[in-house]
């Protein structure tokens, strides 16, 4: 048991490690002569662009947080802990939420500035997915687990189905753990928000006063809604001790 | 609440009770038997005694295994330990029945002999002894139950009189030998009864009070 | 009749680890069969592979027939839910529902499509007097069971069990939480359903086991050491383990 985890668990860094190194090479190999912060043909200031762009993320994130959701049901009811896709999935998602929201950040501000996949709404939305896919389904595969097996058990005895335990028992019983961990990726999201933001700001700052002050309106808001939601996540978690 | 063991316990009381009107009823057919020289009736007497035994089976498993199964204290253990005597004394008390039954068809070989003692009033007197050994358990009276040991006495005397008096009637007609040694034993028969009406008796009384009586004194 | 459950050569294993040794028994109807046995000998294995609970657990596997009525138990055409509602079980500790007393014991009808009120209604009522629990709470039908003793809760878990409207009703030591004053109403409770459904009762109380079981079984390291009627068993057992057992020189 321990050792096929092991095995798992070091394929996962693995192929991380290749993913990233494909990726750098790729990367690297872009000429970046002429796309010193113009922007493409749109030549508008970079933080604007930004902004539109985040808005349309939100709907985007909210797909991905449900779809994690779903996701994370998917591996807990009817993946049992010895399935070989389960073993194989899960080391992506635990190292993958483990990563600092600031590396995302800095990615994102990477892909922005230098316009590297084709458009940035792409880029933004794959960093967004790789955000929000690996801790949501992290903290509601915590929140469905950490529901009492005994009431499980005795929605099986008296011949609850699958899907009727799974909706009226572990769903309501999860919720709030799950809405923390929502409020939790939230909170992270809006971190890699404030980096991105603080960053191209800084690119493009002339240090006077005046745009110090307005980089710290930006990006104080949204430090301001991190710190909400992560207060909030902290205090609708059920205290599972 | 109904509680199980009760329940048992009283199904086990009719069961006994039961056991001990079938033994009534031989003792009342026995007697009927000698005192008409009834044959048939005598063997019905005799016929009894399978079915008896086999109920005293019954009884007795039954109290092992609510000893087993409830492990009773107290009154309800006084009351299972009882059981079992009681159980055995009247598997004892229909033996004897069975026994006066065999005596009543010996005696129809011989001629009747003169009546020297007043048969249908001691027969009487120990039917009722029997009776209300087994009323003493129904009621759970300790006074009844204890006054059965002084009738015995009385039931002891008359058959000590009565083997003298026999002794006396046989020497005199040595040709009834053997109807007398019939007559005596069914005498000894009906003496044993007294006793194991007075051996009941101790075990209500040993239930009610708790207490064991069997081996003091009467008075 | 004939017996309303079949095991023949049951063997059970979590992982690698053999949990039950060849085990065959019947299960006759109407009656009270209680498993008997210390701890971690296999009781719980036994009574969940009969209502296919043990299928949660992820190593699980067993060989051996089990037939409920004559069929196939673990045949791909009984769903493993109507099994567990057919074969309706009570665990050790009260587990109830965040819902209210009505709610609990509602469930179960709710959960088979039942959806008429005054059904409902009825079969609630019904079976809080099974369980002797209607004088308590007929005017807080609707509160949290919260306020319930444990042994009122275990009795609002059977009552829960009853409205699944099982053949089977199964216990996995109800009376371990419950103090002694609440054992006696439990049992009598227990003697009353056995008119109704066919009662599996498991219980490291040997002497539980001996009030309340017609048939008795004596688990032992996962082997079935001997089951007959529980009178022969804790009068007469054949097998000097069980002798030792219900002589409490063991476990
Ligand atoms: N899901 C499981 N996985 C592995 N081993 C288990 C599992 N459930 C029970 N066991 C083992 O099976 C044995 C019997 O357990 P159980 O049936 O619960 O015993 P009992 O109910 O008699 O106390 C124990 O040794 C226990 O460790
Ligand atoms: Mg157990």
């Amino acid at each position: 048991m321990d050792k096929s985890k092991l095995l798992y668990n070091s394929i996962a860094v693995l192929i991380l490690l290749i993913v990233l190194s494909i990726y750098l090479i790729l990367t690297f190999k872009t000429p970046v002569a002429d796309s010193s912060l113009s922007f493409g043909s749109m030549k508008v200031e970079p933080i604007t662009l930004l902004k539109v762009r985040l808005f349309w993320m939100i709907p985007i994130l909210f797909i991905t947080v449900i779809l994690s959701i779903v996701f994370a049901f998917i591996i807990e009811e009817w993946l049992s802990p010895t399935n070989i896709i389960r073993q194989i999935i899960e080391p992506y998602i635990v190292i993958l939420s483990g990563i600092p929201s600031m590396i995302y950040g800095l990615l994102a501000v990477y892909h922005v500035v230098f316009n590297l996949i084709s458009s940035s709404y792409t880029s933004l939305t794959l960093i967004l997915i790789l955000l929000v896919i690996p801790t949501t389904t992290l903290s509601t595969q915590t929140a469905i687990r950490n529901v009492d097996t005994s009431i499980r058990n005795a929605a099986y005895a008296v011949g609850g189905t699958k899907w009727q335990v799974i909706f009226d028992h572990v769903l309501p019983l999860s919720a709030l753990d799950i809405l923390s961990g929502v409020c939790y990726t939230i909170s992270r999201v809006l971190t890699v928000t404030a980096v991105c933001i603080l960053v191209l700001n800084l690119l493009t700052s002339d240090f006077s006063t005046l745009t110090v002050i307005n980089i710290v309106n930006n990006v104080g808001i949204i430090l301001l809604l991190v710190l909400i939601f992560s207060i909030i996540a902290s205090l609708i978690k059920k205290n599972t001790g | 609440m109904q509680n199980h063991l009760d329940t048992e316990l009283k199904s086990l009381q009719y069961q006994l009770l039961n056991m001990g009107g079938i033994a009534e009823n031989m003792l009342q057919d026995a007697i009927q038997s000698i005192l008409d020289r009834d044959e048939s009736l005598a063997h019905r007497v005799i016929a009894l005694d399978d079915s008896v035994d086999k109920l005293e089976n019954e009884i007795e498993a039954k109290c092992i295994n609510i000893i087993a199964r409830y492990q009773p204290v107290a009154f309800e253990l006084r009351f299972l330990t009882m059981s079992l005597r009681v159980n055995q004394n009247l598997e004892r008390l229909a033996d004897k029945c069975v026994s006066i039954a065999r005596r009543s068809v010996e005696l129809l070989e011989y001629p009747p002999i003169e009546p020297f003692v007043d048969l249908p009033s001691v027969c009487l007197l120990i039917q009722e002894m029997v009776k209300d050994s087994l009323d003493s358990l129904v009621h759970r009276d300790a006074g009844l139950a204890e006054q059965l040991r002084q009738r015995d006495n009385k039931v002891d005397e008359i058959y000590e009189k009565t083997v003298s008096e026999l002794c006396v009637i046989l020497s005199r007609h040595p040709e009834n030998i053997q109807a007398g040694i019939s007559i005596l034993l069914l005498f000894r028969h009906l003496e044993r009864v007294g006793d194991i009406a007075v051996n009941i008796g101790e075990e209500v009384y040993y239930l009610v009070k708790g207490e064991v009586i069997r081996h003091s004194n009467t008075d | 009749m004939a017996p309303i459950i079949e095991v023949q050569n049951l063997n059970v294993w979590f992982g690698k680890s053999r949990i039950l040794k060849n085990l065959s028994f019947d299960i006759e109807p109407k009656q009270v069969t209680a498993f008997i046995g210390p701890s971690n000998c296999g009781k719980t294995t036994v009574i969940r592979s009969l209502n296919r609970l043990n299928d949660l657990q992820a190593d699980y596997r067993h060989t051996g027939e089990i037939l409920f009525n004559g069929k196939e138990l673990y045949s791909n055409k009984n769903r493993a839910s109507e099994i567990a509602r057919k074969i309706s079980m009570v665990f050790e500790k009260p587990i109830l529902f965040k819902k209210s007393i009505y709610e609990n014991v509602a469930y179960s009808v709710r959960i088979r499509g039942r959806r008429q009120m005054s059904l409902i209604n009825n079969i609630v009522d019904e079976c809080l007097m099974k369980v002797q629990l209607w004088n308590d709470v007929k005017d807080k039908l609707h509160t949290d069971p919260n306020f319930l003793s444990i042994g009122q809760q275990q009795q609002l878990c059977i009552a829960r069990a009853l409205a699944a409207d099982p053949e089977i009703l199964i216990f996995d030591e109800p009376c371990a939480q419950l103090d002694a004053t609440e054992t006696p109403k439990f049992e009598s409770i227990l003697q009353s359903l056995k008119q109704q459904v066919t009662i599996i009762f498991v219980t490291n109380k040997r002497r539980q086991a001996a009030r309340v079981s017609d048939v008795a079984g004596f688990l032992y390291n996962g082997e079935l050491v001997e089951i007959g009627k529980t009178e022969q068993i804790f009068t007469t057992p054949t097998d000097t383990r069980t002798e030792n057992y219900v002589t409490g020189r063991l476990g």
